[in-house]
């Protein structure tokens, strides 16, 4: 490899919209001052060029200049929702097994899934109807994932408006079976919920996700599958605590809310001062970060009756929906009046 | 009594960091390309700060957005892109603010150590 290819490799850690403008000039740059006979970068160089790189994400305020916009990042997310969550599933998975291998029931494996009912702790306690239901509503995160990676817009839309469809009733079975439960509710609706219902706006709002894959080239897979399995990992890591600790003290479960919140807010932040694609799609997966700190505020404070959390949790389930009304209708607007047809994407 | 004068230009409240003024007065003569303003930047500070490219193109961008430099022109040259830059108005005058505030704190340093020295 020569020089110039390792310059372009180093240039390939600044935000895509300034490689698009200014890294033939930094290449004819770094070239020409270049000391004659060298094969590689210095050290000191390269760290330059690499703090230049840091430099220029961490700008507060980077204008949101990207072309496209709203419609780009929710083509991303209608890739990047379903395989989150079908990652959050497997993780599921895998730790249920890994608890039934340390000894205990095996039927939590149906309720230890993130679509599962945590009220549970054995299957035999669980209505044989929600067990049916947790598995096909599995299968139905697995099949909008498998779509959507295959570039399916119209094909994905339909499995998750049923999805979506499915999902809400087996809200309205459980809260049935859990005779108007709360908590059980709790459990269940926000992240999964909001997590379906995101992607079924990104996938109707976007060019899809054939789109949303031209747009993943390179490395951002490897930083979707990354962020994927740690977000995964997080929301798995809440649903063990939720079902197999329940001897834990307050004070655990609020120091793992702390740790969560902390860990979602470095994370938005840290995509908040990057590309405005990243901030962007910041925004969307913060709407499942807050519906899964609804999920631990549901479970730490329901306490029945008319109390602040019963209150103020709804309320901000409303708001996330609210929320995805505007930005669907923003965006199909915004699409409308410049001549784009958001309806007819790649399928 | 300076800061108040000088700080209470609209364009920036901060104080100007070495880099960046030697960036600024690279320009103040005329356009120049990355590798022109590297070159000049040595030459005006006698070799004292040798800019890399990184720390460069990472002032231009800062530079270009707060409003103080913009693209004069593109050229081609031995196959390679240059970019010329240029001051706008506002990146004139913050240069000349910070000169009136380099200038009264040096006249008052010289003061002092002429009174010291007397």
């Amino acid at each position: 490899m020569g020089l110039e290819a390792r310059y372009r490799r180093l240039l390939r850690w600044y935000p895509a919209d300034h490689q698009a403008v200014h890294r033939d000039e930094m290449l004819g740059v770094l070239m020409t001052s270049a000391e004659p006979g060298r094969d590689r970068p210095g050290l000191r160089e390269s760290a330059d060029l690499l703090a230049g790189a840091a430099l220029i994400r961490l700008r507060p305020g980077r204008a949101l200049s990207d072309r496209n916009g709203w419609r780009d990042t929710l083509a991303i997310y209608s890739v990047a929702g379903p395989v989150f969550m079908l990652a959050s599933a497997i993780l599921g998975w895998l730790g249920a097994l890994l608890w039934s291998y340390l000894g205990h029931t095996a039927g939590v494996i149906l309720t230890m899934s993130p679509a599962g009912n945590g009220a549970f702790e054995n299957v035999e306690d669980a209505h044989p109807l929600l067990g049916t239901l947790i598995w096909l509503v599995l299968v139905g995160q697995a099949i909008v994932a498998v779509l959507a990676l295959a570039g399916r817009r119209r094909a994905a839309s339909v499995a998750a408006a049923v999805y979506v469809v499915y999902f809400g009733t087996y809200v309205v079975i459980n809260v049935h079976t859990n005779a108007g439960s709360f908590l059980g509710l709790g459990l269940t609706l926000p992240v999964t919920f909001v997590a379906s219902l995101t992607t079924l706006v990104a996938l109707l709002a976007s060019e899809g996700p054939g789109r949303g894959r031209e747009l993943m080239r390179g490395r951002n897979w490897f930083f979707l599958a990354l962020g994927s399995l740690v977000g995964a990992a997080v929301i798995g890591r809440f649903y063990a605590v939720v079902l197999f600790s329940q001897s834990v003290s307050p004070l655990a479960f609020d120091l793992y809310a702390d740790v969560l919140t902390a860990v979602v807010v470095l994370a938005l932040v840290a995509a908040w001062l990057s590309s405005a694609l990243g901030k962007r799609l910041a925004v969307l997966f913060g709407v499942l970060a807050f519906a899964a700190l609804l999920q631990v505020a549901e479970f730490f404070y329901d306490t029945g009756g008319l109390t602040a959390a019963n209150v103020l949790v709804p309320a901000g389930e409303a708001l996330v929906l609210c929320l995805l009304v505007v930005l669907i209708y923003r965006t199909r607007r915004r699409a409308r009046s410049s001549g784009g047809d958001s309806g007819t994407g790649a399928a | 009594m300076y800061r108040s004068s000088v700080y209470n230009n609209s364009m920036s409240t901060k104080q100007m960091q070495e880099p960046t003024f030697l960036i600024l007065t690279s320009l103040a003569a005329g356009p120049q390309h990355g590798y022109g303003i590297m070159t000049d930047v040595a030459q005006i500070s006698d070799g004292r700060v040798k800019l890399r490219a990184g720390t460069l193109y990472a002032a231009l961008d800062r530079l270009s957005n707060d409003g103080l430099l913009e693209l004069d022109r593109e050229e081609i040259v031995d196959a390679r892109l240059r970019r010329y830059y240029r001051l706008t108005p506002p990146g004139r005058t913050r240069l000349a603010a910070e000169t009136v505030r380099l200038r009264a704190n040096a006249a008052v340093a010289a003061q002092r150590l002429s009174l010291a020295g007397g």
